[in-house]
């Protein structure tokens, strides 16, 4: 029985290096996660081809890491942690932040039942990223991309509360601005936004965001 | 192979459900999945399929 080890033991036995069929194994299941790497990365950072960037250093993180993979778990949850701690660290060294690009979803609208008009998909998703990175991805991890509230937090690095909570307040946010009219402009760059998704980074940059797994 | 990737997207979903149903969802909820979804039904970019290709060249990369 083999414990896992903390990073900082790596390679004084702790797996057992990958068979070539192991590896096979391996990249298949690596290549089936992309498009939902893919998804993540789109919602988390709006821009396709940075979100696409994310995805392929993820996917390089991922390959150099397999000895770490345990079979038989999550390959979604496994490769999920790897892209947002790509992610936070993009973020924190380029100030990045998320811009929409309208391509994707532009066409596509949603019917609020018993409300005015229907709204924007682009529309949903621009509200989503001015949401703080934390609780934008709580609620990708959750609402569009099906995760249990427990499966949430162990990719956050978070207590299952922590992730209720940010579900909570991103889901309040984006229900008050699509019911107020208050969705931001295609082409805003609203600073007090950008402002408070910078505040909020640093705190995740500074403290717990960043889950153990992989940092 | 078809039947592979969907029973790996079914695994991955197991949780839905579970998270979103303390609360009703508005309307709108089903715009978060949408977006989700339509960029996971996207085809792979020829830059991403290149780099999995190369994955196993040199056996580590």
């Amino acid at each position: 029985m083999s414990a896992p080890l903390p990073a900082a033991q790596e390679g004084v036995g702790a797996s057992p290096v990958r068979t070539a069929q192991e590896k096979r194994a391996f990249k298949q299941q690596l290549t089936d996660v992309v498009p939902h790497l893919r998804a993540f990365a789109r919602g988390l950072c709006g821009r396709p081809d940075m979100a696409d960037d994310l995805v392929q250093e993820t996917l390089l993180k991922a390959w150099a890491a397999q000895d770490r993979f345990e079979p038989g778990t999550s390959i979604r949850a496994w490769t999920f942690v790897i892209l947002r701690n790509v992610f936070l660290t993009d973020m924190r060294r380029n100030r990045f932040r998320g811009e929409y690009d309208e391509t994707v979803a532009e066409r596509i609208m949603i019917a609020p039942a018993g409300q005015e008009g229907p709204i924007h998909l682009s529309d949903l998703h621009r509200a989503l990223l001015t949401l703080p990175p934390e609780r934008r991805e709580a609620l990708l991890l959750v609402g569009a991309g099906g995760f249990s509230y427990e499966e949430a937090a162990e990719i956050c690095g978070c207590a299952v509360g922590t992730i209720k909570s940010r579900v909570g307040r991103a889901r309040a946010a984006l229900a008050s601005m699509i019911e107020d009219g208050t969705v931001p402009d295609r082409a805003s760059s609203d600073p007090a936004a950008h402002r408070a998704i910078m505040d909020e980074l640093e705190m995740v940059a500074a403290g717990n965001g960043l889950s153990a797994h992989l940092r | 192979m078809q039947q592979h990737m969907s029973e790996k997207r079914n695994q991955g979903r197991r949780g839905r459900g579970n998270g979103a149903g303390d609360q009703p969802s508005p309307q709108w909820a089903d715009g978060l999945r949408n977006i989700y979804d339509s960029v996971v039904n996207e085809p792979l970019p020829d830059d991403m399929l290149a780099l999995l290709a190369s994955l196993d060249a040199d056996g580590e990369k």
